[in-house]
């Protein structure tokens, strides 16, 4: 196998893996052709799938397992959202927060987590689906200052759901 | 009467009355007829395409294997076609009537674009 053949192969199978987080059902439909299109579309000599990649694919598997695909972002699927202005702001209806803490967070580190995001999503600042990391430009952006706590460097995945 | 079409679906339509098109070929489409506003990605081009097909508005051509991936390639169906002309009927006829509108403003006013405050326009 030639060196170019054999990085394709590594890239497709990553791909593969991204693509295991759609329902079986989906992926049996769908996945050879996702693959395809990530293939088509990454650069020469690339390696891994690009974070905005993973973050594109793993929202739309989110979604579908949701059940709430065709929507552009999670805040415009969920109840009281609408695809034109987004969530709806109903304050007296509380927000659920839903958290996926870094790996190895213990519980006192996943209450500081969530602690920090529900401040951050009460000020507005941030819309699902949302990855922040302790030191990504995005949490920077979002002034969020991720607790220091849990493993470094291993972001949390942000849900907000709305009731 | 039909809802308007959200704009990916619309240039996606727009891009197949073209010629029939696999996913990243309709990515890339998408974005040089929208003028790079329109961004597609994996994740947002396929529940368009599911929607669409679902609707009759497009329809699986062919299809190529190579190894383990699959392009796909859609067509533009007749009813599609026709719900784009409808889209395109709907949005011309809006253009015309604001900027009837807005003409008549223009010549009551003399001025072409929306004062800065409110208060000028009186």
């Amino acid at each position: 196998m030639t060196d170019v053949a054999s990085r394709e192969s590594s890239l497709e199978r990553a791909y593969w893996r991204l693509v295991l987080a759609y329902p079986r059902a989906y992926r049996a439909a769908r996945g050879a052709e996702i693959v395809g299109t990530l293939m088509d579309g990454a650069a020469p000599g690339q390696r891994y799938p690009r974070p905005g990649e993973v973050v594109d694919v793993l929202g739309a598997a989110l979604r579908q397992r949701l059940g709430v695909a065709g929507s552009t972002g999670l805040a415009e699927a969920l109840p009281g959202g609408n695809p034109r202005t987004g969530p709806r702001r109903d304050h007296r209806a509380p927000r659920r927060l839903l958290t996926i803490a870094p790996r190895g967070a213990d519980a006192q580190c996943r209450g500081r987590w969530r602690r920090v995001l529900r401040g951050a999503d009460r000020a507005g600042r941030i819309r699902p689906p949302l990855l922040v990391g302790p030191s990504t430009t995005r949490s920077r952006k979002l002034s969020i200052r991720p607790p220091q706590c849990g493993p470094d460097r291993s972001p949390a995945l942000v849900l907000l759901a709305w009731r | 009467m039909n809802p308007p079409l959200q704009e990916p679906t619309f240039f996606i339509l727009t891009a197949l009355s073209n010629e029939p098109l696999h996913g990243y070929g309709l990515i890339q489409a998408v974005d040089e007829l929208s003028h790079r506003r329109v961004r597609l990605s994996a994740g947002t081009l396929y529940p368009a395409l599911d929607r669409l097909t679902q609707d009759g508005l497009i329809a699986v051509t062919r299809e190529e294997v190579v190894g383990s991936r699959l392009r796909r390639y859609y067509e533009l169906t007749d009813s599609g076609a026709e719900r784009l002309a409808a889209e395109i009927a709907r949005l011309t006829e809006n253009a015309k009537t604001a900027a009837r509108v807005l003409a008549a403003r223009t010549r009551r006013t003399g001025k072409p674009r929306a004062a800065r405050s409110l208060g000028a326009t009186t």
